[in-house]
């Protein structure tokens, strides 16, 4: 069982394959995991669990990444958790647009050991800065 | 990497016999049998789980589609229908 220090991600994704994938993935790792597939379900949990890192999918259930990703970084209560995003699309000018809203940008196919890497690195860098 | 037909490519990584190898390869093109354009599959394991969870990608249209199948659910036949049902949700 993690410990209750170990880092809590908010795995958004509305896809239950790889919501499961991730978040086992972290817990396999010594991380907590709480889990979201939509965006209202998403901006809630943030809000009750305050994550320590958001990984978030750019395609959601009753909405998008995008707009989950505007909703949480205009809330103060959301809004300094940083917010990893995962892209599948190869179109550029959606790719930027969704990474000025988001503390990092991965680009699909993510194996679950990438998104974990990145998740390492975002926690370090909030660390080193705190 | 099964590039013998056009348009699909597969990058089979997953451990095992051929019979099994071959299974999976069948269960792609059987997939993608009536899907038109350029597409390259890619099948993994993710060792760290034990057994293994199988991670697929697929790539093609301008998008990147993923997904992941339990130990329980790695069977061709599941694989196949798997996909099929992303190509018809993208």
């Amino acid at each position: 069982m993690p410990d209750k220090a170990a880092p809590l991600v908010l795995v958004v994704d509305d896809a239950r394959d790889m919501r499961d994938l991730y978040s086992l993935y972290l817990i396999h790792i010594g991380m907590r995991a709480q889990t979201a597939t939509t965006v209202a379900e998403a901006v809630r949990k943030a809000i009750d669990y305050r994550p320590d890192v958001i990984v978030m999918d750019v395609f959601l259930a009753g909405g998008t990444g995008d707009e989950a990703a505007a909703r949480l970084k205009v809330d103060e209560r959301t809004r300094d958790i940083p917010l990893i995003c995962l892209s599948g699309t190869i179109l550029q000018e959606h790719q930027a647009a969704f990474a000025r809203q988001c503390d990092a940008l991965l680009l699909k196919p993510c194996m679950p050991e990438d998104v974990a890497k990145e998740v390492q690195r975002v926690l370090a860098a909030l660390y080193s800065a705190s | 990497m099964d590039s013998g037909f056009e348009g699909v490519e597969i990058d089979n990584r997953v451990f095992g016999a051929a019979p099994r190898k071959h299974a999976i390869d069948k269960a792609v093109r059987d997939a993608f049998a009536h899907v038109r354009g350029e597409w390259r599959i890619v099948v993994s394991e993710v060792t760290h789980f034990s057994p293994p969870w199988w991670w697929v990608s697929v790539e093609g249209g301008g998008k990147l589609l993923e997904m992941s199948l339990r130990p329980w659910e790695q069977q061709a036949e599941v694989l196949r229908d798997r996909l099929m049902e992303a190509l018809r949700q993208r």
